[in-house]
């Protein structure tokens, strides 16, 4: 009887059945262990131990599967295929990688944290104002959501004349980043972006929001054309998105409110505004005639004054003249003396000459008897 | 076409008038008297404007 025995292959023939073998028991395969030995080469290659306590196993791959920064002691899940290289030997040829255990997770989520910091996507500089109230917005939720009916519902009621467009994302899970993500990207191939972007979903737990921590969300955030205003659950931390977005909102219905004015508030803005106007118009006018009437008193007084003064000068006047007629010189006591009927000043006489004396209230006709010098 | 003088316009020909009495710089009364019938001119011209502006308040009080 024959005995059968081992098949004799070569190297690459060996190599070659054992990753047939592989491919077709283990097509993918999930693996947890501890990132360690960790380096990029070229920007492009990634290589990697994962290991645990008694093992460890090499790991290839690309930058394009890296979930975000990754340091050596990272617990991390993998989902990829064992592979028998014929010049390196083993590894196993990452598909996707996630961050596990909590340790892990708040540890990639501080490193990317970091990482976009330093970059300049929370930026303070980098905000852009909303405008208030906004004309039209594009909102990136799920429609189904609670989330959606309650932002929808308020920003209705306070302000009815705005433009809405819907577009309709997952909001957690594995493809709402992707979802997300490729919202944006329509939103920013529009020929006229809106006014505003809103991104919004309602509480949840840390791994349902964990998309919009994502690197790709984020950055899709910080690259948007138009401002941004996120709203992320009811958490206290604040998800990058929001960090990254122009304005923030803690919860959906407060990201409505922040949006815009409440329409009866204005509309008794407004009522107030036009009495306060009317009011110091009036009061404006009130003054301005006044004022008036003040100059126009002051003017007729002045007029008066004037006309006053002039006549008490011509009156003084009048009265100097008057002082000067011959009525008052004979008035006190003096007398005019004619001869034939020209006043006499100095004038010779003799001794028996006529001379007429004018007093104030008779004319005496006289002869001259003597004429005496005066020293 | 001449285009209708302002409240303001209006006024600072009036002040200007006005400081010919303040300052006493008339030569004689009947300088005195032209000023003040410009005056008194300037002031109804004024108190038209305020009377109209009035009017205007009142409408558009109305019309909101």
């Amino acid at each position: 009887m024959k005995m059968m025995t081992d098949p004799i292959f070569s190297v690459s023939d060996a190599l070659a059945v054992i990753n047939q073998t592989l491919e077709m028991v283990y097509p993918s395969m999930t693996v947890v262990g501890e990132l360690a030995n960790f380096k990029v080469a070229k920007d492009r290659w990634v290589y990697a131990d994962l290991k645990d306590d008694s093992a460890k196993m090499r790991l290839f791959g690309t930058i394009f599967q890296l979930p975000g920064p990754l340091e050596d002691g990272m617990m991390l899940e993998i989902v990829g295929e064992p592979r028998m290289h014929p010049q390196f030997g083993f590894s196993f040829q990452i598909r996707s990688m996630r961050p596990v255990g909590e340790g892990t997770i708040k540890k990639a989520a501080d490193l990317l944290h970091k990482k976009l910091e330093a970059e300049g996507l929370f930026a303070l500089e980098r905000k852009r104002p909303v405008p208030y109230p906004p004309t039209d917005i594009s909102l990136i939720t799920s429609e189904k959501s609670a989330a959606y009916a309650d932002f929808v519902k308020i920003l209705n009621a306070r302000w009815p004349y705005i433009q809405i467009t819907l577009h309709d994302t997952a909001v957690q899970g594995q493809a709402a980043a992707e979802e997300i993500v490729s919202a944006f990207e329509s939103i920013n191939r529009t020929a006229h972006p809106p006014d505003v972007i809103v991104l919004i979903r309602g509480g949840g737990s840390k791994d349902d929001l964990s998309a919009f921590s994502s690197e790709q969300v984020t950055r899709a955030v910080a690259a948007s054309r138009a401002p941004t205003l996120v709203a992320i659950g009811h958490e206290i931390d604040e998800s990058l998105a929001e960090l990254a977005a122009d304005m923030r909102a803690s919860t959906p219905s407060n990201a409505a409110e922040l949006l815009v004015p409440n329409v009866v508030e204005v509309r008794e803005s407004l009522d107030d505004q036009k009495v306060f106007l009317s009011r110091v118009v009036t009061e404006e006018l009130k003054a301005c005639k006044t004022e008036l009437l003040t100059i126009q008193k002051t003017l007729s007084e002045s007029v008066k004054a004037y006309m006053i003064a002039e006549a008490t000068y011509a009156e003084r006047q009048h009265m100097r003249l008057e002082s000067y007629h011959p009525k008052q010189v004979l008035h006190r006591g003096y007398a005019l003396v004619r001869k034939n009927g020209a006043l006499l000043r100095d004038a010779s006489l003799e001794p028996g000459d006529t001379i007429q004396v004018e007093l104030e209230t008779r004319i005496i006709d006289s002869t001259v008897e003597k004429i005496k010098e005066k020293e | 076409m001449t285009t209708k003088r302002t409240y303001v316009q209006i006024k600072k020909e009036l002040d200007e008038v006005l400081y010919s009495f303040e300052s006493s710089s008339h030569a004689d009364v009947d300088e005195m008297l032209v000023d003040y019938e410009k005056a008194s001119n300037l002031i109804k011209e004024l108190q038209v404007y305020l009377d109209t502006a009035e009017k205007t308040l009142v409408k558009l009080n109305k019309k909101v």
